[in-house]
């Protein structure tokens, strides 16, 4: 008996354990005509020097391949309209996968600067960055309050059954 | 400089990289050695209601709600204090550990820090309760306010002896008012228990 609800437990530590791992989160910031992505674990610690690879909509060959720098900043300069990936792995466990969407208008914001007429080409530029924060577990908060409970019910289970274990044992 | 130290808002949580490291390093060595002498013993009746309270802080933390211009969050560590008495500790150190992994709220490297300063806050908020010819609402709600005020003060002094600015002191009157609203809170915890299982305060 004792050992069935010390398995049961154990397996609500491990469903909780699967989604607390260290996750990477995104800072995303659009200015055109370059995309920002800053990577960190919390603000105070950055994917510093992490590899990453800038793939193009459709493709399969890298566009673009470098490191963040020590603040875990990453820039590139999209060519084209449509999803752009963006592969980090810092080459110690962590690694994740992004999808950036950049619009028409973005892209005209690059490539299209001379064919802009000027005014119009300046108010493009002029446009203050867009920001937007994506959390890369992408688990929705409410499954996260979820795994962190069955966690701390899982460890009080397996708790509870040692310490009942030993009881039983020292009275007998 | 406030900004980078408390990620947007003021937390009671210090993140990884504010603090000196081997000061990290061996908080963190007390803090496991704190778990396991005040945690070592219980009864097992007394698991579950630690289990229980670790989730209440764990969840406690997560609601934000604004204040003097700014977000705070609820402790519950006087709450804690009362219930759990020193075995408040291992429950602050893992609800602290679970908000670390799972919403990277704090560190894991200074989950001892964070724990001692919390942790601490749940001890002086029993030490308070324990003074039994004190009028018993006057003791709850003193056990909340040093459940908030404790760990605030410990973090400032922390900050402070890590070389920042006195600008930090402006969290102290933050956290006054969140103290003044633990300790409301918490008197009216004490007060329900007293009405439904007396035996959890005593």
């Amino acid at each position: 008996m004792l050992k069935s609800t010390l398995l049961v437990f154990a397996a609500f530590i491990a469903s909780g354990l699967t989604a607390a791992a260290h996750s990477i989160n995104f800072e995303v910031e659009r200015h055109a005509p370059a995309v920002s992505v800053h990577s960190y674990f919390t603000r105070t610690s950055p994917l510093a020097g992490a590899s990453v690879v800038i793939y193009a909509p459709g493709e399969d060959q890298p566009y673009q391949t470098g490191r963040t720098d020590r603040r875990g900043f990453f820039v590139f300069v999209p060519s084209v309209a449509g999803d752009w990936v963006f592969e980090i792995d810092d080459e110690r466990g962590h690694r994740d996968r992004l999808e950036i969407s950049i619009d028409e208008n973005f892209v005209r914001g690059v490539t299209g600067r001379e064919e802009l007429p000027e005014e119009e080409a300046e108010d493009h530029y002029a446009e203050p960055a867009e920001k937007e924060t994506v959390s890369a577990a992408r688990i929705p908060f409410f499954y996260r309050v979820v795994f962190g409970l069955a966690l701390i019910f899982g460890i009080t289970g397996v708790f509870y059954g040692i310490r009942a274990k030993q009881s039983a044992s020292k009275t007998e | 400089m406030i900004y980078i130290c408390f990620n947007i808002n003021p937390p009671m949580h210090i993140s990884d990289g504010i603090i000196d490291t081997n000061i990290c390093i061996a908080a963190n060595v007390a803090a496991i050695g704190l778990v396991w002498v005040a945690g070592r013993k219980t009864p097992p009746g007394d698991v579950p209601k630690m289990g229980m309270t670790a989730a209440a802080l764990f969840v406690a933390s997560l609601i934000h709600f604004p204040l003097a211009g700014t977000s705070v969050h609820l402790g519950l560590f006087g709450v804690a204090g009362i219930i759990l008495g020193k075995r408040a500790f291992p429950a602050v150190f893992a609800a602290l550990l679970f908000q670390s992994l799972v919403f990277q709220h704090g560190g894991l490297v200074t989950l001892g820090v964070n724990s001692i300063n919390m942790g601490a806050g749940a001890l002086f908020a029993w030490l308070v309760w324990r003074i039994r010819r004190v009028n018993e609402r006057v003791r709850a709600f003193l056990a909340g306010m040093l459940g908030v005020a404790v760990p605030v003060l410990l973090m400032v002094a922390e900050f402070r002896l890590s070389g920042y600015g006195s600008r930090i002191l402006y969290l102290l009157g933050v956290y006054l008012l969140v103290a003044i609203l633990e300790g409301f809170i918490t008197l009216a915890a004490a007060g329900l228990f007293r009405r439904v299982r007396p035996e959890m305060l005593d």
